[in-house]
Formats: structure tokens, C-alpha cells, sequence
């Protein structure tokens, strides 16, 4: 009893996800105020326009009440680690650093995930918006490349952040200058997919080539951030 | 015989404060180790740069005769750790937090491996409640469980009877002499004298960062120990 | 060594004074004044460009020496290369500073207004400049030592990546809503070239001296704080 065999990297990161699924799943506390807060967040900005949104500034108030929910995801996802000092328990797993990096971003990912395919009905009932769920998939397809530059960067940095005396304050500084470009893209993209005009190839490209870069630079110094 | 672990001049710098300054010390297989010291005194260091949690500043670890590499999973599928934080997660039930280790760790039969030890630790009547509701007592217990999922040949526990009542750490008693089977290693730091003296084949202190006392238990008496312990402990670092 | 050192410090200081009052020289008196091209009059408050663009460039260098200065920090655990990372991140925020103020100067010139979201120089500048407030700000939030320049030294090379990707993102941004007049700095007089590039030259030994200096201040004030524990 006991024996062991070495456990293969996707399996171990798998693990992890369904690690912090399984807590989540029991409070739910993350999701209820992740989704309470980009519902909230649009119903204000919908106020702010006196019900008149274009599409363009229907696309850029949907993103920003996923980046500023994500951010409440983002946060909370290394603290968890931090309370009864569990993050030691995963550093003395026999496994890479990195797995506790694509875990943690995987999990991210799929939170947010989760939240913004739970929102969008909702907003396209209640604002009476229904070239909101016409194109589903390519809706999806965006908002999974958006997300995960989001997930990919917010995971590094909030791994960061929870080892400072500000941690709320400092993720959002230092992740919004960040995602940036993705959040330009991931707009034009988005109001594209609500009318099309124009042309987005480009930043499709550049979304995707962001998130490659920033999948694969976090995954390089990740070492560095979570051992003493 | 060759050590099982070796620690050769390892240091620790944090900052300005140099936790480890140069320990020596070699491990045997199946020994009991007690290593005491005031607080401060490096104990916590030593035994997380052993379970590969820090990473030495200078000097190296050998494990089995090799040097510990970037990875060092040999080692870590080797150990387990029972630390001053119980390494559980509050919003899982006990048995959920020893299903997500049993798979980190690739324990081949974890649903019976898991019971047993719930069985083992006399925790299994509460295996599907959230650890946030345990107690001091219980969380040090899973957290015994958890370190031994994988029944690694070396144990390292750090000062486990802090803060235990006297039936939960006579329930630990229990549970160490149950897994000494003279071929696990032992590396156990304490404040308590009479607990790490018990268990003991070897006795170390450890102050300031270095190794001031190190024999084995039969080449030293209880009375000069004592006598060395609170020489070394007495004073506050 | 130490004559060397001095040595060098006077000949960067010397051609520093000498640059400074040759470019103000080539910027006032030896380069055309400019014509603006909207409504074809003299155009004065161009000159501010050639000190807008010039610490945008050094605001930039001084970026890339913190992002190089954290890669060697992690390789090497150099202690130096922390320093030169932290020091060269303050330098960076004031050129980064310089350059949103005269940015907007500038813009009010040819654009009549004093900011344009779709400037891929000035906006790439602005986010510079958050990342290196960020960078400090992330520097100061942490406690302890090796891990504080470990974070920084992780935050400043990710941050690096970001900078050409944003200027990127916003230089399509104009593409797709172009404003009505763009500025292209093509169209430079040999004289305004050549003014530009000597007064670029000034900027960066200017960013030399700053680095060199600050360097020393904190290696001499890291070794006092050791000092002072110690008693």
C-alpha cells in the first residue's frame, strides 16, 4: 500500500484544477461575487449611457466588467494557498514549479471563463441585446483569448502580489498597463463579432501572439516567484 | 555505512539575516534525529531547505549519495513533511484533501491507502466534514496522515506537538512509534526536551545557525544533555 | 581605480556641460524653424519635439536596461544588477515624466489639443509610465530583500515584453480610426536631423551620469543600512 509511480505533468496540473474547483464548489463564494460584480458593473454602465449603447461601447463595457471581476478571481486564487501555508504542501510535491503555475492559471481561466458565459445571456435579455448570443462560438473563441491573456498574467503577478502588504491594491496596477493591448484587441474583435466592419485579422494575431508570449515567459520565471 | 542525507556547509541568507551559517551533518538510514535550539536558531531553515522548500544560498544536500539538482524529485517523492502550518485546504473535507495529495504524489491505490489512514489517525468518522471545523489536534493528525500518503522513507516533522492537548499528543506518540520500523528516517525538531529525547537516537542542537551539540544517544547521558540543552536553549539567540 | 573612475566621471560631466550648451545651440539657432504644416505658419513650439522625442528614447533605454539588469539579477543573484535595475527604473520614471509633459505641449501645436489616444508615442509613453510607477510601487511592497528583487526583477522582464506590444496595439488602433492628421517625422530638414540626434546623444550621456551617480548612492547607502544593523 502506498507504492507510487510518478504522476505525468497534464495530470498533475488537472489535479490542481479540480482541487480548487471542488473548494469553490462548496462556498461558491468566489463565483457569486465574480458574477455579481460584472452584472453590477454593466447595469451602471448601462445607466452611464442612458440605455443607449453603441456597439463598440456595448463590447468595451463588457470587457471591462470581465477584466475588474477577473481581477477579484485573480486575487483570491494564491491567497487560498497562503492561509494554512498549503503553498509549502505543493512545493514539496514531487513536481515541476510549473505545474503549480498552469494550475493555478488553468483554474483562473475557467473561473472566468465561467462567469462570462453565465453573464452574457443574462445581459443580452436584460439590455435587449441580441446580436449578443447571434455568433456564440466566435463570441467564445474571443473571449477565451482575451481571458487567458488576462489568466496568464494575472496568475505570475498575483503569485507575486500575495506576498506584498497591498495585494488588492497592487494587482490591479500592475496588471491593467499589462493587458492592455489584449483589451484594445479583444474589443475591436468583440464589437466586430456585434457588426461587422472592417478587418480584425490583425488583432486576432495580435491577441494570439500575446497570449503566446505571455504563457511562455511567466511559465520561464515562474520558479523564481514561488520559491524562497 | 553512507548517510541517506548529507548537509555539507549549508548556509541560508534572508536578507541581511543569516539563518543557516555552515551546517554540517549526516543522516542515517532508520536514526531518529531531535534537533533543538532556541527560537531562531535555524531549525525551521534546515528542515525546509532538506524537504527542498528553500533554496540554499551556498553549500549543497546529498541525497543517497547524489547532490539534490534543480528538480530534486528524487528527494521530494522520498519525504514527508510535517510542518508548523497543517498544509490543508479548509474548504475541502479531510478525505478531499488527502485525494488531492494521494494524486499528487501518484499513490497507486488511494482510496484504500486513504481510508486506512484515516482509520490510522482516528479520523475517519469525520472524513467527509470541511477541515475548517477541525481542531488544533485533528488538523495535526491529517496533516500526519497527509505527509504519509505515499509512505515515504523519510519523515521530517517540524515541533508537532506545539500546541497539542495531552491526549492528541499521545495519540501522535502512537503514531510515530507505529511508523518507526527501522528503516524510516526520523527528522524531528522540538522545543519540547522530554519528547524529543524520547523518540531520539540521535540528539542535535542547533544554535544560531550552526550545529553546536551533535551525538548519539547512547554516547551521552540524559543528565549531560539536559546540561547542554538548556546551556544552548537558556540563551536567547 | 579610483583615479579611473574619476577620471571618467569628469569626462562624461564635461561633455555633458559642453553637449547641453551645443544642443541648446543647434536647437534654437542652427535648425530651421519649422513650418507647420496645417496652416503653413512658423511653427515655434516644434523645437519642443526634439526634447519630447529624445526623452521618450532615453525613458525607453532606461526601460531596457531594467528589464537586461533583471535577467542578469536572476541568473546571477548579482546584488549590482539589482541596483542598476532599481536606479535606472527611477531615472526611467523621470524621463518617462519629461516626456508626458512635453508630449502634450507639442500636441497642442499641431493638434490643437493635448492628447491623442490614437499616438501610438505618447500612449506607449503613458503606459511606460505606469509600469515603472508600478514597478516602484511593487519594489516598496515587499519586505524582504532577495525575494523584493526577485519580484521586481519578474514584474520589470514582463513588463518589458509588454512595452513594443502596446505600441504595436495602438499604432493599428489609429489604422482602423484614423485621426485627422497624423505625424509622421519623416519630413526632417539635414539640419534638424543632425540637432536631433546630437541632442539624443546628450540625453543618453545625461542618463549615463544619472545611472552612474544613483548606482553609487545606493551601493554606499546599502552598505551603511548593513553597518547600522550590525551595531
Amino acid at each position: 500500500m502506498g507504492r507510487t509511480a510518478r504522476v505525468g505533468f497534464l495530470r498533475q496540473v488537472l489535479y490542481i484544477v479540480a482541487k480548487d474547483f471542488r473548494a469553490e464548489l462548496r462556498t461558491k463564494e468566489l463565483f457569486n461575487s465574480m458574477f455579481l460584480f460584472a452584472l453590477l458593473a454593466l447595469v451602471i454602465f448601462n445607466f452611464s449611457f442612458a440605455g443607449k449603447m453603441p456597439v463598440r461601447i456595448l463590447a468595451g463595457a463588457m470587457w471591462v466588467s470581465f477584466l475588474f471581476a477577473s481581477v477579484l478571481g485573480l486575487n483570491r486564487s494564491f491567497v487560498k494557498e497562503h492561509e494554512k501555508g498549503s503553498i509549502e504542501g505543493l512545493l514539496v510535491i514531487p513536481c515541476d514549479r510549473s505545474v503549480i503555475y498552469f494550475g493555478k492559471l488553468l483554474g483562473n481561466l475557467l473561473f472566468i471563463f465561467l462567469v462570462e458565459i453565465v453573464s452574457l445571456p443574462l445581459i443580452s435579455v436584460f439590455f435587449s441585446r441580441n446580436e449578443i448570443l447571434q455568433k456564440p462560438l466566435q463570441l467564445s473563441g474571443i473571449l477565451v483569448l482575451g481571458s487567458l491573456a488576462i489568466s496568464s498574467v494575472g496568475t505570475i503577478l498575483s503569485a507575486i502580489t500575495v506576498n506584498t502588504r497591498t495585494r488588492e491594491l497592487l494587482l490591479p496596477i500592475l496588471l491593467f498597463p499589462l493587458v492592455l493591448p489584449v483589451l484594445i484587441g479583444a474589443v475591436e474583435v468583440t464589437a466586430y463579432i456585434f457588426q461587422p466592419k472592417g478587418t480584425i485579422s490583425q488583432w486576432i494575431r495580435l491577441i494570439a501572439i500575446y497570449d503566446i508570449i505571455f504563457l511562455l515567459v511567466p511559465y520561464l520565471l515562474f520558479d523564481y516567484v514561488v520559491e524562497e | 555505512m553512507e548517510a541517506i542525507i548529507e548537509i555539507k556547509d549549508l548556509e541560508k541568507v534572508f536578507g541581511h539575516k543569516k539563518a543557516l551559517r555552515g551546517v554540517n551533518l549526516k543522516i542515517y538510514e532508520g536514526e531518529f534525529l531531535s534537533l533543538f535550539g532556541p527560537n531562531g536558531a535555524g531549525k525551521t531553515t534546515l528542515l525546509k531547505s532538506i524537504a527542498t522548500i528553500l533554496r540554499p544560498t551556498r553549500g549543497k544536500i546529498y541525497f543517497r549519495g547524489e547532490p539534490l539538482d534543480d528538480d530534486s524529485l528524487v528527494l521530494r517523492e522520498s519525504i514527508g513533511l510535517v510542518s508548523h502550518n497543517s498544509l490543508l485546504y479548509d474548504d475541502l473535507t479531510a478525505y478531499e484533501n488527502l485525494l488531492f495529495y494521494a494524486r499528487m504524489y501518484g499513490v497507486n491505490d488511494h482510496r484504500e491507502r486513504i481510508n486506512y489512514l484515516l482509520h490510522q489517525v482516528g479520523l475517519y468518522h469525520r472524513k467527509d466534514d470541511t477541515v475548517r471545523t477541525f481542531s488544533r489536534g485533528m488538523l495535526q493528525r491529517l496533516a500526519i496522515a497527509r505527509a504519509i500518503l505515499h509512505d515515504p522513507p523519510i519523515l521530517l516533522l517540524d515541533e508537532p506537538y506545539t500546541g497539542l492537548d495531552a491526549q492528541a499528543a499521545r495519540i501522535l506518540d502512537e503514531l510515530i512509534e507505529n511508523l518507526k520500523d527501522g528503516k524510516r528516517t526520523f527528522i524531528m525538531t522540538s522545543h519540547d526536551l522530554d519528547k524529543g529525547f524520547e523518540h531520539a537516537t540521535r540528539l542535535a542542537i542547533l544554535f544560531y545557525g550552526e550545529v553546536v551539540f551533535d551525538r548519539r544517544k547512547e554516547e551521552t547521558s540524559i543528565e549531560e544533555f539536559e546540561g547542554e540543552f538548556w546551556k544552548w536553549v537558556g540563551q536567547q539567540g | 581605480m579610483g583615479l579611473d573612475r574619476k577620471t571618467l566621471d569628469m569626462v562624461l560631466y564635461g561633455i555633458l556641460l559642453l553637449g547641453m550648451f551645443i544642443s541648446l545651440y543647434l536647437i534654437f539657432l542652427y535648425a530651421p524653424p519649422a513650418v507647420n504644416p496645417t496652416n503653413n505658419q512658423p511653427w515655434y513650439e516644434q523645437k519642443i519635439f526634439y526634447v519630447h522625442v529624445s526623452s521618450a528614447w532615453t525613458g525607453f533605454l532606461a526601460f531596457l536596461v531594467v528589464a537586461v539588469a533583471s535577467i542578469i539579477f536572476l541568473k546571477k543573484e548579482s546584488h549590482l544588477a539589482d541596483v542598476v535595475a532599481q536606479v535606472s527604473a527611477e531615472i526611467g520614471v523621470i524621463f518617462t515624466t519629461l516626456t508626458l509633459i512635453s508630449g502634450p505641449l507639442w500636441a497642442k501645436s499641431f493638434w490643437g489639443k493635448y492628447w491623442d489616444w490614437s499616438e501610438p508615442r505618447l500612449v506607449t509613453a503613458l503606459i511606460l509610465w505606469f509600469l515603472y510607477v508600478g514597478y516602484l510601487i511593487l519594489r516598496s511592497s515587499v519586505g524582504e530583500d532577495v525575494r523584493r528583487a526577485r519580484f521586481a526583477a519578474v514584474f520589470g522582464i514582463i513588463a518589458f515584453l509588454d512595452v513594443p506590444i502596446v505600441f504595436l496595439s495602438v499604432r493599428w488602433y489609429r489604422a482602423s480610426h484614423p485621426p485627422l492628421l497624423v505625424f509622421e517625422p519623416g519630413g526632417l530638414d539635414p539640419q534638424m536631423k543632425f540637432a536631433f540626434f546630437f541632442t539624443l546623444f546628450v540625453f543618453t550621456v545625461f542618463y549615463v551620469v544619472l545611472l552612474r551617480n544613483g548606482i553609487r548612492i545606493k551601493l554606499l547607502s546599502d552598505k551603511l543600512n548593513r553597518l547600522k544593523e550590525v551595531i
